[in-house]
């Protein structure tokens, strides 16, 4: 513990007590007693002054001189300074801190081992507990309860998506900490810290080295068969054995594929599939092994379902034709209900509130000169540099203030979105007099693309742990930092510290008030005593 | 101090009066000529109307007075006595300054008891009795009279009357001009004024036939009930002293006292003044009583 100053000079106000004292020179303010004749006391007032007694200060002087010197000491501004050590302690909480131990999970031992390494260094060590998936998130410090919590975290998490940060960001690396790290080395990525930074510490746990896992699942719909989805799985030997597993790969109607995979360590295979569409797929590795976290993977295939598109009878048979081949877009009947956008060619009434493509034709097909002009937001139309070869016209088309052409020719618009509720674009191109031109699949796409808002083209559902996700035994790195304290200097202790102003300023306020009752002790006692003014 | 408050005086009860009155009565009857082998008797020649006997006139006789039919009988002035009358005059002196009312009235209060009792007992008798309260000057006065009914604008009188506090001094001798013809004078004072009371008493004495000195003392005035360094403040001058009260003070503010008290007493009896040193922690009683006593065998 150590007392410091900010502002020392406020010292030199002590050389100022004396001063307070010789102001008190002239004693106490004595107590007044009446007396009937002074001349009775004559005699003992000479006694003492002859005896050369020197009256005393006003003992008050004391207090006041307190007073003063606790504001002196308080504008210096001590502050009592103490040593202490702060750390962080950084949880590696990767999928692979969940491989089963002898004794729990990985994550659990080694939340244990720190808790009685951090006991060690006493209670003047402030530590704080970070994740490399959360790192911005103060954990709070290492107890059971929170060793448990950061346990039952990591479980729910896993498989993590998207893959968490390898490393701690350089704001949270502050210098005056120790930063220790909870690991089992599998990722060797997660030590090389920016700036050339390293852990003071690195508790790193796990015996066991065998283990194969799903790091990927996609798929994506099949180009022959629109009915089918290709399945691409990645399996990895995260382990030091060769390994055999039975992959099995399955929908909610039944097993779809079943395949005897053999790995080397640290080896990863590419296994394709063929599964009918359906609405999630599951891959299990068979037999299961110490991370069993990572012997299964599911895949949502919602994103490639087709999206149902309400017809017109009214509708040209090129546009219909577009429509049906298209492999992220399904016909439907007029009336279906279960339709997430419809045509409307002027034939049938148009359900409110659907995104809706409107096929205008009131007048003869016309050929309108000017050039193609596509609207900057479909950027895509240009990218692709699709033309459409010598388009004609069929209706008259006028652009609201709101509305967006998105395509127009020599100026007069063909193709609007129409500002509103649910997306409506209007077209007056006539698709019968294209029906052999190669752009309108391609132009019926960009339309219903912008009208559902998502890409409809090479859609890929995909399920990625990330590279490192199924590697259980340590990467190679220095032996000088496995299990013990880098090489580099450790911080020097920070230090807490306690500003002692504010207690100061309390007492010199206590002593004041008992100045203030003083006086008006004083006070009182001098208005109850009689003056001269009452006299005669 | 605590806030000044009235010091009410209680006055002695009609019975205790009685009883005192009848004690004292043989005190306060005028002293006979006794000339040896006589008897004592209580008759005697004065002023009065009372015819006593009748002698040879002598210069200076009142001419009324002579018996023309005896001066004719005997062929030589003869002139008629009468019987003096046994009453006299008494003035009673009362000390109403701030002294008499320090250390919570006590003296006051004791003095009012004693100027009572006194008056009681010497209305009892017949004489007339008078009342001065003096400070700096004549604060109230009761002038003579006689009987029951005096006794009650006497004893009203000291019921009303109530010491300043403070800066009221004691000044005996403005009492001298209220003092008309022969009296006994009775003064009821602490004398703590020291020379200033004796060159008063002695111009008392010129205008009075006889003067009783009472000193009154307060065990309390020489004793400080605070210790350590104080200020005292003098109730009747307003001076004021520094000084460290402790048993040794207290000690030598006794030793004053009595050296003030040897100094009166000593003036009394060079001047053949009855002077008693009442300490007030006594009856009143006792007090008057031993007085009465000391004055009747001193004159």
């Amino acid at each position: 513990m150590l007392i410091s100053l900010l502002a020392p000079l406020f010292l030199l106000g002590l050389a100022l007590l004396p001063l307070l004292r010789w102001l008190h020179r002239s004693g106490r303010h004595r107590r007044t007693l009446a007396v009937s004749h002074l001349g009775l006391w004559r005699g003992a007032a000479a006694s003492h002054a002859t005896a050369g007694e020197r009256r005393p200060p006003d003992p008050a002087w004391r207090r006041r001189a307190l007073l003063a010197a606790l504001l002196c000491v308080a504008l210096a501004e001590p502050q009592l300074t103490a040593p202490r050590t702060l750390l962080t302690l950084w949880v590696d909480d990767s999928i692979s801190m969940l491989t089963r131990e002898a004794q729990g999970n990985r994550l659990v031992e080694g939340l244990t081992q720190a808790r009685a390494q951090l006991a060690e260094l006493g209670p003047a060590t402030e530590v704080e507990v970070r994740t490399l998936s959360e790192p911005w998130i103060n954990q709070g410090t290492l107890t059971a309860a929170s060793a448990a919590r950061l346990a039952a975290s990591a479980a729910r998490q896993a498989p993590p998506e998207p893959p968490a940060p390898p490393t701690p960001p350089l704001a949270l690396l502050h210098r005056d900490r120790l930063h220790w790290v909870l690991t089992d080395g599998a990722d060797a990525a997660l030590l090389a810290w920016p700036e050339g930074r390293r852990p003071d510490r690195i508790i790193q746990v796990g015996s066991v080295n065998r283990n194969v896992g799903l790091e990927r699942l996609s798929a994506r719909r099949n180009l022959q068969d629109p009915g089918s989805f290709d399945l691409l799985l990645k399996l990895t030997n995260g382990g030091s054995a060769a390994e055999t597993r039975v992959l099995v790969v399955a929908t909610d109607a039944g097993e779809v594929a079943r395949s005897t995979q053999r790995l080397d360590p640290g080896a990863a295979l590419l296994v394709h599939a063929l599964m009918p569409a359906a609405a999630h797929v599951r891959a299990t590795l068979q037999p299961g092994d110490a991370l069993p976290e990572d012997d299964t993977i599911d895949l949502d295939l919602a994103p490639l379902r087709r999206h149902r598109v309400a017809t017109d009878s009214g509708c040209p048979r090129a546009l219909l034709a577009a429509l049906a081949t298209h492999p992220a877009l399904a016909l439907a009947a007029e009336n279906a209900s279960d339709v997430e956008a419809q045509l409307d060619c002027g034939s049938r009434r148009a359900t409110q509130g659907l995104a809706t493509l409107r096929v205008l034709a009131d007048r003869l097909p016309q050929r309108l000169p000017g050039a193609l002009q596509w609207s900057p937001a479909l950027a895509e139309a240009r990218h692709k540099s699709f033309d459409i070869a010598r388009p004609q016209v069929v209706a008259r088309l006028q652009a609201r203030p709101a509305d967006a052409v998105l395509l127009a020719i020599g100026g007069a618009p063909v193709i609007i979105s129409r500002a509103g509720g649910s997306p409506l674009i209007e077209t007056s191109l006539d698709f019968a007099a294209a029906a052999r031109d190669p752009a309108i699949p391609l132009l019926v796409n960009l339309l219903f693309e912008r009208l559902l808002g998502k890409r409809l083209l090479d859609e890929t559902a995909l399920t990625d742990r990330g590279a490192n996700a199924s590697r259980v035994v340590p990467a190679a790195r220095p032996s000088a930092d496995v299990g013990g304290v880098a090489s580099a200097p450790l911080p020097s202790p920070a230090r807490l510290e306690h500003e002692l102003a504010r207690p100061l300023l309390v007492i010199a306020l206590l002593v004041l008030l008992w100045e203030i009752a003083a006086l008006g002790r004083q006070w009182v006692r001098m208005r109850d005593q009689p003056t001269r003014g009452t006299f005669g | 101090m605590a806030t000044p408050t009235l010091i009410r005086a209680a006055l002695p009860s009609e019975a205790e009066l009685q009883v005192f009155a009848s004690a004292v009565a043989q005190l306060l009857i005028e002293r006979l000529a006794r000339v040896q082998g006589a008897r004592a008797v209580r008759r005697r020649a004065g002023i009065g109307t009372q015819y006593f006997d009748q002698r040879d006139y002598a210069p200076g006789d009142e001419v009324r007075h002579i018996d023309w039919r005896q001066t004719a009988r005997l062929r030589r002035p003869i002139v008629r006595r009468f019987e003096a009358e046994s009453v006299s005059d008494w003035t009673l002196l009362l000390d109403c300054s701030s002294s008499m009312a320090a250390h919570g009235g006590a003296k006051w209060q004791a003095a009012v008891r004693m100027g009572a009792a006194l008056s009681y007992a010497l209305l009892q008798l017949g004489h007339r009795v008078g009342l001065l309260a003096f400070g700096t000057r004549v604060l109230a006065q009761c002038p003579r009279g006689r009987g029951p009914h005096h006794y009650a604008a006497i004893a009203a009188m000291l019921a009303s009357l109530q010491p300043a506090h403070a800066g009221e001094r004691s000044e005996l001798g403005v009492c001298a001009q209220h003092l008309h013809g022969a009296a006994s004078v009775f003064t009821l004072s602490d004398f703590l004024a020291d020379q200033e009371m004796c060159r008063d008493l002695s111009a008392l004495r010129q205008r009075c036939t006889a003067l009783h000195v009472m000193q009154l003392s307060d065990g309390a005035e020489i004793r400080l009930q605070e210790a350590g360094e104080v200020d005292l403040l003098d109730v009747e001058t307003g001076a004021r002293m520094p000084m460290q009260a402790d048993a040794a003070a207290n000690r030598l503010a006794s030793l004053e006292r009595a050296a003030m008290t040897a100094r009166l007493r000593r003036f009394c009896a060079s001047s053949g003044l009855a002077f008693t040193d009442w300490d007030i922690a006594q009856p009143w009683q006792q007090g008057l009583l031993q007085h009465l006593v000391r004055a009747r065998s001193q004159c």
